[in-house]
């Protein structure tokens, strides 16, 4: 019975309780709603959810004092003690809040990063191989951005007015010497990689981080893979080769290994598809890849990747001196023979420590042997010594270098984001170089020339977070070459704010320096390090499934290379200089015609420089004034066929015309005459379909591309003749063009995914 | 009266125990019909809000951090606001994660796959290749640790169903995972009224989706 009191007593007051009601708004500091705030009575079930209008409501039977917090992702919890005696009680919330890397704002100006897993991404990594007109090659996909021009007949990337050595190319962290392939000239080349290798490509058009430093003008950023989600085998055939690879992952998905093999030989197609120069040997590729990537603990991950490539190429084309001597029967060839052999390995190690320590160290060897003969041949394929037929230096080189590179980075994140970065840099690199310089007598020795570098580099960066929409990056790097016996120190700062509205700001700020090219290097002349200082003021606006961007920048160089300079031991000086400005549109827009994803780019350059053998500051011959390039990709999921086009503009290019300012004959040229010529504007149209296919287990992508179907006319620029061997008074000369008029690609990919999943879940359980 | 007290704190235990289930079996049945009416992401939302609330408030209970953690997957799943997805699906899987250190079982492993499924919705063309064996494998290990769970059937089916026969989907291939669901759902007896029911309705659904 007494129990049965108490039990009464006991249940009575819960029962009996009056309710209260508790009742607020909430927003963040700046006053904004807040929906979807999680508001609890802690201890207890009780609680609301704030709605539209930031308002909450809810009812609870207990008394005196409690305690009621607000919740909600990105932003610093709170909580408030209150009594709820009353019947009625309003509690208002303001969140602050926080800075984390969902919501804080990126540095854009300068940068276009393409990755799958970053927000603010202008591409993601498939973009970078289903660009029609790249043909597979990742710096074909970023000539479509704005800042890099339409130089097809050269290697390298050129950007914002800059030389395509004043691009360098970084793998996880690591400078890559020699990322083309061995080319002829006027006919270009291509990036050694494979783009499918890298999760993460950053190509910044100036203004970059401190952790990078020699490129002039830009620095395109690859990062590789980690560990692959399964083990596959690969094979494919086209029209231009055949490869294989095989990618392994390891039962306990702790680490994977990968072979490949690539050969690339032209000689079929160019049998079928008529090619404007003679092939001795078509373009022929043999190249190996090795990959091999541990996690050496929960959060360390040490990961391989080298490849040995080697490329052989031969050509013949009608010397054009011959032309002026006779243009109809005299007939030379001139011959050129490249053999290349490059082999790169690169190692690169992360790992966090206690107290968000992070370390990353690289170590990078490469070797490169090339071997360049050039010959002036006759009809009956003997050798002709006459040097009325050539104004090339050397008629053979074989060149070797070699290059051993380590990088540590040391990283500490403080809180909010903010972080401190700092480290070094040491290349060693030795260049051999064996001429053969004079025509009547060839193939006698000129010494070798060898040249050693001992480069290094330190460098410190700070990302600093005011709030989620204000952030900033302060860097300096540091460097010193033993070759040029110079050093040189170079700030770096960027900062972004964000707008209302999905809109932000950026702004750059950066000296950049690089060592002249090995082949002036080499010369033993006194030289300085080439700088250039970059402004870059950028505006992204990034609504759902559309992103504007618009740059202006301004870029000015120092201490250029000035080759002939009367009065100097080797005619070579840090004397040039040169500026280059412009603004920049990027749109790209996947929303506004249905299941079309397009981007447009448009550059507008305006350039002079006075650099090498030119007679005054002029617009360069690779820099163009409007470039712009259209790109579309649409999908047919149902189908699993799919079209990409790319449309590209270029405006012409200046030229030098050797018959009115010949800058080969200062004393007597007419400087301002020098480069006043331009080319006709270059349009060019490519397109690929690509249809995908599961064949008994066997993944297949058939691709068939084309690149020009439309025939434009594309006229790089102009060769002219050595010398007036006709007594007319003008060089003869000939347009420099592709060597088709269109390339066609054809090719199937196989993929045998090797389902290990069984083994994994035994591992699992 | 040694005993009295005894019996009394007996009964007090007995009793506050009984109450705070109680009350515990009643929020968890308020929420989860709200659940089963949410159909917005904000009302899935405003539901998960409320498992969190319990979770809180009963640290020993794994289902209220799981059905926290399916709200938020069927927010992410039905936001049309793509950058938001992987926001959601974190908290869905700091949920998962706590509710997989209270009790390891299918349910949660099935629910992980799922999160996996969401993610793959920010961009199928370049995110597929990576979260989709991710979330195969986890139902893999979900049906390894119970054979009978048909949800594990529902959610293959539907990851069939979206994936195009080029990648390794297609609807035969669903349509056979579902009648598998269908079936083991008929005989589906969840241990008491709490535990996860969901799956049932829509399996139907798409098995004579599958079958047109």
């Amino acid at each position: 019975m007494k129990i049965f009191y108490l039990f009464c007593l006991l249940s009575f007051p819960i029962v009996a309780q009056a309710q209260t009601t508790i009742s607020g708004k909430v927003t963040d500091t700046k006053g904004e709603l807040l929906i979807g705030v999680n508001i609890t009575l802690k201890g207890s079930y009780d609680g609301a959810t704030s709605n539209v209008k930031g308002e909450y409501s809810f009812e609870t039977s207990k008394k005196d004092s409690v305690t009621i917090s607000a919740t909600y992702t990105g932003f610093a919890a709170q909580e408030k003690r209150i009594s709820v005696n009353a019947k009625e009680v309003v509690l208002n919330f303001s969140l602050k809040e926080k800075i984390n890397d969902l919501k804080a704002v990126v540095i854009s100006a300068g940068a276009f990063e393409a990755s799958d897993q970053k927000k603010g991404t202008v591409l993601n990594s498939l973009d970078i191989v289903t660009t029609a007109g790249s043909n597979g090659d990742s710096y074909g996909a970023l000539k479509t951005l704005p800042g890099a021009q339409q130089v097809n007949d050269r290697e390298g990337l050129f950007v914002r007015g800059g030389t395509g050595s004043e691009t360098q190319t970084f793998i996880d962290g690591t400078w890559v010497r020699n990322a083309f392939t061995a080319s002829v000239p006027d006919l270009g080349a291509r990036g050694r990689f494979n783009p499918f290798i890298f999760k993460g490509t950053v190509f910044t058009t100036g203004g970059y981080s401190a952790l990078y430093g020699q490129a002039l003008s830009s620095a395109v950023i690859l990062e590789t893979i980690d560990l692959p989600e399964r083990s596959a085998a690969n094979f494919s055939l086209s029209s231009v080769g055949a490869g294989g690879s095989y990618q392994q992952l390891a039962k306990n998905k702790k680490s994977s290994w990968g072979l490949g093999y690539n050969y690339v030989n032209l000689t079929p197609y160019f049998l079928l598809v008529k090619q404007n120069i003679t092939y001795k040997q078509a373009p022929t590729v043999h190249q190996l890849d090795l990959n091999y990537r541990i996690k050496t603990s929960k959060s360390g991950m040490l990961k391989f990747y080298g490849y040995y490539n080697q490329t052989a190429i031969d050509i013949q084309r009608v010397n054009i001196s011959s032309l002026d001597y006779d243009n109809t029967a005299k007939a030379y060839q001139d011959q050129f023979m490249v053999k290349n052999k490059n082999a790169y390995a690169n190692f690169s190690y992360k790992e966090y420590f206690k107290k968000d320590w992070k370390i990353n160290v690289g170590l990078c060897f490469s070797d490169n042997v090339d071997r360049i003969d050039t010959k002036i041949l006759n009809a009956n394929q003997d050798l002709i010594a006459d040097t009325n037929f050539t104004n090339k230096e050397w008629i053979a080189i074989d060149g070797h270098n070699t290059l051993a590179t380590t990088k540590v980075v040391l990283e500490k994140s403080l809180n909010n984001l903010n972080t401190i970065r700092f480290g070094g840099e040491y290349i060693y690199g030795k260049d051999k170089i064996l001429a053969f310089p004079e025509l009547l007598k060839p193939y006698v020795e000129h010494p070798t020339i060898i040249t050693e570098e001992h480069y290094t580099a330190a460098f410190a960066e700070s990302d600093i977070y005011i709030t989620n929409d204000i952030a900033g990056k302060i860097g300096v790097r540091a460097e010193q070459s033993s070759i040029l016996n110079k050093m040189n120190i170079a700030p770096r700062i960027s900062a972004a704010y964000k707008l209302k509205r999905k809109g932000q700001i950026s702004l750059a700020y950066g000296m950049f320096y690089q060592k002249p090219e090995q082949q002036y290097l080499a010369q033993n002349a006194n030289l300085n390090y080439m700088r250039a200082d970059h402004y870059i003021l950028n505006y992204q606006y990034q609504p759902k499934d559309r992103l504007l961007r618009l740059e202006a920048y301004y870029k000015q160089y120092h201490n250029l290379i000035k080759t002939n300079v009367s009065g100097s031991l080797n005619k070579l000086a840090n004397t040039g200089d040169g500026y280059a400005r412009g603004v920049e549109l990027f749109y790209r827009d996947k929303k506004s015609i249905k299941g079309i994803d397009f981007w447009i780019s448009y550059s507008y350059l305006d350039t002079k420089r006075n650099f090498l053998n030119y007679l005054r500051s002029v617009q360069p011959d690779f820099a163009a004034t409007h470039t712009a390039s259209l790109v579309f990709k649409k999908f047919w999921v149902k189908r699993m066929f799919g079209i990409n086009g790319t449309y590209t503009f270029s405006s012409g290019r200046p030229y030098i015309n050797y018959n009115t300012a010949n800058p080969n004959e200062p004393s007597t040229a007419n400087a301002n005459q020098f480069m006043v010529d331009k080319t006709i504007d270059f349009n060019n149209f490519s397109i690929s379909c690509n249809y995908l296919k599961t064949i008994k287990k066997v993944f297949s992508v058939f691709v068939l591309s084309v690149n020009n179907p439309f025939g434009f006319k594309q006229i790089y620029g102009y060769n002219y003749a050595a010398k007036d061997l006709n007594g007319d008074t003008q060089l003869y000369r000939q347009a420099i063009t592709p060597a088709a008029k269109q390339f066609v690609f054809v090719g199937v990919f196989m993929s045998w995914g090797i389902d290990r999943t069984q083994e994994a879940i035994d591992g699992n359980l | 009266m040694k005993k009295l007290f005894f019996s009394l704190s007996l009964l007090l235990i007995g009793f506050v125990g009984f109450s705070q289930s109680a009350e515990y079996t009643s929020g968890m049945k308020g929420l989860l019909m709200k659940m089963e009416a949410s159909k917005s992401p904000e009302a899935l939302h405003a539901a998960a809000n409320g498992f969190e609330r319990i979770a809180a408030a009963e640290p020993k209970q794994w289902l209220p951090k799981y059905y926290a953690a399916y709200c938020y997957v069927m927010e992410a799943m039905s936001s049309t606001d793509k950058e938001k997805i992987d926001g959601i699906v974190d908290q869905a899987d700091a949920q998962l994660e706590a509710a997989l250190a209270i009790e390891k079982n299918d349910e949660i492993v099935c629910l992980q796959s799922l999160c996996k499924t969401a993610r793959i919705n920010v961009n199928p063309m370049t995110r597929g290749m990576k979260f989709g064996p991710q979330a195969a494998r986890l139902l893999e290990t979900a049906g390894a640790m119970n054979a009978g769970n048909p949800r594990v059937f529902f959610l293959k089916g539907q990851s069939a169903f979206y994936t195009p026969e080029a990648f390794g989907g297609g609807k035969d291939k669903a349509k056979e995972m579902f009648t598998k669901a269908v079936e083991l759902f008929k005989n589906f007896k969840p241990l008491n009224d709490l535990m996860p029911i969901w799956g049932a309705d829509d399996a139907t659904k798409m098995l004579a989706e599958c079958s047109k």
